[in-house]
């Protein structure tokens, strides 16, 4: 590595990176520390904020409350999942196929490519509320368009059979730019050179894409899907908190909407810190597994 | 690349063309009924891009909500924790990307993984904390808030950028007798600023879209325009154009502000991310 200094310094020089990091450690850890041992707190006690009374160590009564007397953890954990694998799948491949054009020269491209990107910009929020009123069975865009094909009144929000298809569109819509930006970022970083030798020695357009562009390509698609994963997994909260508050029923409570609304509207802290510390749980393993199996063996 | 066949050209825009009216319905949809009244939302598919604008929604959420007060919180709190953790996070990455040091890559890799802890673990916790330190409700509170998910980002950004500037240069200024912090200012903040600006960028942008802490730690006093969203939209669900408006109120500087910034964000992305 470049632009590193190896040299032994006095002492009061060697700790010089400490004072620069101190400030940023100072904050990360008074936000990620405390909350653990709080979480952990909360998680092994009995915290119902309406009914004070109640206190005291219960680690094995919360556990087997929230593991395994109603089944509400697992289809939670169910519904993340379909939805963290649909729409980083669905945002991967389209973003790569968009990418792969906008590769490509036309008349017009740099025009029209900052409106391709507008969604990612918009307020989560916002986005839910226009995928709502777009939804709405009496008067949205989509359920007019479905009555013109002879559909009358279909909520999409309201039928447990679609409300998390719909979710799932107003994800893609927002997040598919992003993953866009990042596969046209990387095709650009490639050096052409590959791809015209092979091109000489007679490759198809497909072969090429599929045996040269996406192999080198790797690093940007595991960083890509890596960051949609973890993002799709914490963050779609906003969305659904709009949309459907995870109804009808619980169809589309994911595990961060469960747990907000263990601890925010029904008040039982310990089971909202369990479930919380769960996703902290899943998501240290699914990076670590994911990591290893996209990466392959490192090499440094 | 040898020229392209007819039909790929066809199927290419084709497919372009597609997905963009899928991008670009919704936010005309958001655009066309902030202008309309209650009894135009209702007028059916045929009439959604054809009818007489008024401005009568924009009227209505201004006078019954304190929608400037709101707005004025989100851009403090945006720009304020844009710029503390601009600070921060380039002294650290500075630290990570300059020195040698036992623990340095642990250390990074604690900070990145930061990115990755589920704001929920921390939700409840950082509310308990704050109503005992009387932060809650107010813009300090939120900017601390914020600050703490921007700095991973900025240090993970800021510490590839001052990667790739070689030392060199401030070793060069340094041999000729200016400090290390003179180096710094006069060497390498320069070189950095449109990677600085990249950065800040993303960070306002998030910061004024974040929805979660808002919700949890605002009432009214420090309340941001993003809670206040979802309260225009009663149980019969006839508000749509008071949603519409406000929604407007809250997308369209952060959309006019990324056009004019578009340059600098794709970048900045490709600089950085990719290339670590």
């Amino acid at each position: 590595m470049s632009g590193e200094q190896v040299y032994r310094a006095p002492l009061h020089r060697r700790l010089r990176p400490l004072y620069f990091l101190s400030p940023t450690l100072l904050i990360l850890l008074s936000v990620t520390l405390f909350p653990l041992i709080y979480s952990l707190y909360l998680a092994t006690h009995t915290v119902i904020l309406t009914n004070p009374m109640l206190s005291g160590w219960s680690l094995q009564d919360n556990l087997r409350e929230v593991f395994l007397e109603s089944p509400e953890y697992w289809e939670s954990f169910a519904t993340t999942l379909i939805l963290v694998v649909t729409v980083v799948s669905i945002e991967f491949v389209l973003g790569l196929m968009l990418a792969y054009f906008f590769y490509n020269n036309f008349t017009g491209r740099d025009f029209i490519f900052p409106f391709f990107l507008m969604p990612m910009m918009l307020t989560p929020v916002v986005v839910g509320t226009i995928w709502r009123f777009l939804f709405n069975g009496e008067f949205g865009l989509i359920a007019g368009l479905l009555k013109a094909m002879g559909v009358v009144n279909y909520s999409i929000l309201n039928e447990p059979s679609t409300a998390l298809v719909g979710i799932i569109i107003a994800d893609v819509w927002q997040w598919t730019p992003f993953m866009l930006l990042l596969m046209l970022a990387g095709m650009r970083a490639l050096p052409t050179s590959p791809f015209e030798a092979a091109q000489v020695d007679g490759a198809s357009r497909f072969q090429i894409f599929r045996d040269i562009m996406l192999p080198m390509m790797k690093p940007v698609i595991v960083i890509a899907v890596l960051i949609r994963m973890i993002d799709a997994f914490n963050r779609t909260f906003d969305t659904i908190y709009i949309m459907t508050n995870g109804g009808p029923g619980r169809v589309t409570e994911t595990l961060a909407v469960m747990a907000f609304r263990s601890s925010f509207e029904y008040f039982f802290m310990h089971q909202g810190a369990i479930v919380a510390l769960s996703m902290l749980v899943i998501i240290i393993i699914m990076t670590k597994v994911l990591g290893r199996f996209m990466a392959g063996p490192r090499e440094d | 690349m040898a020229p392209k066949s007819r039909l790929y050209w066809i199927v290419c825009y084709f497919i372009l063309a597609l997905y963009g009216v899928f991008t670009l319905l919704p936010i005309a949809y958001l655009v066309v009924s902030s202008f309309k009244t209650q009894l135009q939302i209702y007028a059916g598919v045929s009439s959604t891009f054809w009818f007489t604008p008024t401005l009568e929604s924009y009227r209505f959420i201004f006078e019954t909500k304190p929608i400037l007060h709101m707005l004025m919180n989100t851009l403090i709190v945006s720009v304020g924790s844009t710029v503390f953790s601009l600070v921060f996070g380039t002294i650290a990455a500075y630290a990570l990307a300059r020195y040698r040091f036992r623990g340095r890559d642990d250390l990074a890799f604690y900070i990145l993984s930061i990115r990755m802890f589920p704001p929920i673990v921390a939700a409840l916790p950082i509310f308990m904390i704050f109503n005992n330190l009387n932060l809650l409700d107010s813009k300090i509170g939120l900017i601390i808030a914020y600050t703490s998910f921007n700095l991973p980002f900025v240090v993970w950004m800021m510490t590839g950028f001052i990667k790739a500037v070689p030392v060199q240069l401030e070793e060069a200024a340094m041999v000729d007798g200016q400090s290390q912090l003179g180096a710094i200012r006069d060497i390498l903040l320069p070189v950095l600023r449109p990677s600085i600006l990249a950065v800040a960028i993303f960070c306002i942008i998030f910061s004024w879209n974040e929805f979660l802490f808002a919700l949890i730690l605002t009432k009214s006093q420090a309340k941001t325009l993003p809670v206040a969203i979802p309260e225009f939209i009663t149980w019969t669900e006839v508000g749509w154009n008071y949603v519409a408006a406000a929604g407007m109120v809250l997308v369209m500087p952060v959309l006019i502000f990324s056009f004019l910034a578009q340059r600098y964000m794709v970048r900045g992305m490709s600089m950085g991310a990719i290339k670590d």
